[in-house]
Formats: C-alpha cells, structure tokens, sequence
C-alpha cells in the first residue's frame, strides 16, 4: 500500500476543506496598527462558493474566567487565515476585552450602535489575520445592563453584517444575565466553554439547560478548555453529555478540547493570539482542532463536503 | 489509533497499548463524543504504528500480541515541493507476514471480556441508550443566519439538586482517583 501523506500544516488545515472559498492572501499581522491588512470595512467581492447568509456561532460559558474569549478570538483567527471572511463581535456587554486579545485600538464600538445609531458594518475594526472586529463596551454599566428592547435592537443590527461575512463569531459574556441570553435565545449555533472545575461545569449545565428549553432549534456544542490531557478533556464532556441525557433528553456535540498552556497567558500579554505567536504550542493544535470541528458542522448543515484533518499534537 | 515513532518504536508501542487499554473501557465515550468522525461503540478499534524503520525483532514481537497492530514505514520525499512522506506497510519492505485485523486474536471493543466497567458510572441501559444530538445534527439546513427575535427574554431556570449532585459525585471521585485532598 502507498499512501501520501503530508507534513502538518500550521494554520493551513481549513484549507483541507472542500467547497470552500480560496484563501485569502497571506495574514500581515503582526502589526495589525502599522499594518491594518486588507480593508474589510468595504464590501469586498463575495466569493462564488459563499452565497448564503454567514453562519454565527455563539461562544459563551456559565462562569467567568473559562478562557471563552481567548477561544473566540483564536477560532476567528483560524478560520480567517483558512479563507473564511470573519467578523468577531464583543458581545460581552460592559466587559469587552476583544480589542485587547486582538491588539486593534477601536474608534468606535458597541456603544456607538446603541447610543447614536450607527450601522453594525460601519464600527469594524481591522485584525490579525483579516479578523473584523466589532468590539464591545468596557467599563460601561449602562451598557451592561441594557433594556431587552435594545438588546433585540443590537442583535437585529447584526444583520447588516450578512453581506461582509461567511462567519460571524459571537463572544458573549458569562453566566445567564439577560444580555448574554438574548443572543443564547436568539442564534442557532451555541458553543459552551467549560473547564474540568466543578462550578465550571455545573455553571456551562445551566446554560445548556436554559438554551435548551428557551432556544430549542439551536446546536449546542461543549468545548472544554485547560485540561492537563485529552483524556480528562473526554471526561468532563462524558459527564456533562450524560447529565444532559439524563436530564434534558438531548446530547451537545464535542467540539474538543484545549490543553492548559502557559503560552496562551503570554499571548494575552502580548496581545497577539496564541495561533498566530506560538502557532506549533500544543494549545494552538488543539484550537485549530476546535475550529475544525466548527466548520466541520457549519459545512455538514450546509451539504457541502468536508474532511477530517487531524493533528496529533492535540492529544 | 495512530501513534508515530520518531526513533525507538518500543516507548511508542508501549504508549499506543496504554491509550488503547483507556479507549476499550471508554468505547461508549468515544462513539457519544465522535459520532461525526463514525465512532460507534460496535465497532474495533484499529492500532497502527508509524516510524521511519523497524527493527525486525520488533516486528516480530508485535506479532505475539493478542491485539492486531498494524506497523507502516514513513519515509520523507524531500525532492517534492513541499516535502511529502511515502507511508508503506512495513511487511511489505521487510516481508513479514500481512497482519489481518479480523484474524482471531485480533481484539475488538464489542468483545465484553475486553470491555471494562466505564469510569465513573457504569452504563445504564434505560438511560444511556442513544438519543438525538441537538437540532442541526439532520438533514443539512438550507440557510444559516440570523433569526429575528420575538417577546421578552424569558426567566431563567435554575438547577435541581439532583442535577448538582451529579457534578458533584463526579468531582468527588475524580478527585479520590487521583489523590487530590
């Protein structure tokens, strides 16, 4: 038997994926300040292959400090660099620290769209990889705690992102407060971060729970993030699967786990995501394993065909 | 099961029996959170090995184990633009005898005496029999996009004690297994 098999490619697994579009040009970051990439605030030409509505994925948690945006904004860089046109919105109202993680300097944000009616598309800002970023309030309690009619208000402007996008990731805040709800009862796609922590799980449980009986359409799927191997990874998904069978009667998808990696808290100093500073970390392969994993739904709800790409760093 | 040797195959082969031990017992996680890769829990487990050679002796002893492995040759083409690895069964460059994986001997997850007690609960039938993944897993949708939103945010619902238990049982025994205080 002969089989050719080729070396990993570092941040190049998406593009294993058939029926999807041809890969933007090669990322300019870092530097994203001194080099602010293509301009994705235009509306650039749509791509043949992605004539739909974009696809929007909601990352969320039941607690604070899972690692959620850190996900958010590696997934987004992942599935950029593979060719996918992405826009990041800091949903995590009051406490948005997209910008950050990304190292972009907003000029405008959420609270523009809020207050003065500006258009979702116009407060995009340019990232790593060609990651658009609508990024979050910080420090705003108004925002923070906004009245459900203008949550609604928020989530319908996302609409006028469905012509710049085929991907729009969505990092919501933590726990179940009625702004992080409106966008878990509101989108189709639901990813729940959780850690192998007793409160993590029990928290990421609850919002499985309240999507589930508020939000019955939407996908639910489970990441579990700082794990010390794959195996306890599987674990704590083994258990949070079989309560939800037990209890709800349905089962979320493993989207797979990520290995605890001091790296990923020096990416975050640096403001430089861990895909695109330690891209060979063993963090970074299990990121790219998720956002596989990701794409693997969103193209099999589609019909399109897609492969398996694995990594074995990520075990 | 894949594992690559970069030298001495034995810490690999070693490893690969390791991890095949923990997937025997957890067959049931592994098909409930792989569906999509075609996990099902009837189905064996397949062991390969890859390593740039072997020595013969290796391979001989592989064919004293009770589990089918498979063992392959990778070698790198570097005059390939980018460099590509040629994968080949090892008996076929060494000339030993082809390894059948459904050759008695071979071990299979559906063989119950192979199949440990799952770690923590043990299965229950009634409970643990297949349900439905989340909507989405069927037929493909036509589109995916933004839905509009009616009514008020409803209340949320908060946990039973039963619910909370079953994450604390499970805490507490990951924790007695693994010696923490």
């Amino acid at each position: 038997m002969m089989t050719g098999m080729k070396p990993p490619r570092l941040g190049r697994g998406l593009r294993d994926l058939r029926a999807w579009p041809a890969p933007v040009p090669a990322p300019r970051f870092p530097g994203s300040r001194a080099d602010p990439g293509p301009d994705i605030t235009s509306a650039a030409p749509f791509p043949a292959a992605m004539t739909r509505r974009p696809a929007v994925v909601c990352i969320t948690s039941g607690k604070g400090g899972t690692g959620k945006s850190v996900i958010a904004s590696n997934l987004s860089v992942h599935l950029a660099t593979g060719g996918s046109r992405v826009i990041l919105v800091d949903a995590d109202l009051g406490l948005a620290n997209q910008h950050l993680l990304l190292g972009v300097k907003p000029a405008r944000s959420i609270v523009d769209v809020l207050e003065r009616g500006v258009p979702m598309e116009a407060i995009l800002e340019n990232g790593p990889a060609g990651v658009a970023l609508a990024a979050g309030a910080s420090g705003s309690p108004e925002v923070a705690d906004l009245h459900p009619g203008r949550l609604r208000r928020l989530v319908s402007a996302m609409e006028g992102l469905a012509d710049r996008a085929d991907i729009v990731i969505v990092d919501t805040g933590a726990g179940i407060g009625r702004a992080t709800t409106t966008f878990l009862y509101a989108l189709d796609d639901v990813v729940v971060v959780t850690t192998p922590d007793l409160t993590a799980m029990t928290d990421g449980y609850m919002v499985i729970k309240n999507v589930t009986r508020n939000n019955p359409r939407a996908r639910l799927s489970v990441v579990v993030n700082r794990v010390q191997s794959a195996v306890e990874g599987l674990e704590v998904f083994g258990r949070m699967e079989h309560v939800c069978r037990r209890h709800l009667g349905r089962t979320p998808r493993f989207l797979g786990h990520v290995l605890e990696d001091r790296r990923i808290a020096a990416s975050v100093s640096s403001r430089i995501p861990i895909l695109l500073n330690q891209p060979a970390s063993p963090a970074a392969a299990c990121l790219r394993g998720v956002g596989r994993a990701i794409l693997l739904g969103i193209l099999s709800r589609r019909g399109e065909a897609a492969t398996l790409d694995l990594e074995p760093e990520c075990v | 099961m894949i594992v690559a040797a970069t030298q001495d195959p034995d810490p690999a082969l070693a490893q690969l029996l390791d991890q095949y031990l923990w997937a025997v017992a957890e067959c049931d996680l592994l098909a409930r959170a792989y569906p999509q890769a075609g996990a099902a829990s009837h189905r064996a487990i397949r062991c390969m090995i890859v390593a740039p050679s072997f020595d013969p002796a290796f391979l001989d002893r592989l064919g004293l184990l009770t589990i089918s492995v498979q063992s392959f040759v990778a070698r790198l083409i570097p005059s390939t633009e980018p460099p590509e690895f040629l994968v080949e069964l090892a008996e076929v460059i060494y000339g030993r005898r082809a390894v059948d994986p459904a050759a008695p001997g071979a071990a299979s997850i559906a063989d119950p005496a192979l199949v440990a007690d799952p770690w923590p609960f043990p299965m229950d039938p009634d409970v643990d029999a297949p349900l439905p993944m989340f909507p989405g897993e069927g037929p493909a949708a036509e589109e995916v996009g933004l839905p509009d939103l009616d009514g008020q945010v409803p209340a949320a619902e908060a946990l039973t004690s039963e619910e909370i238990e079953e994450f604390a049982q499970f805490d507490r025994r990951r924790h007695v297994r693994d010696g923490a205080p």
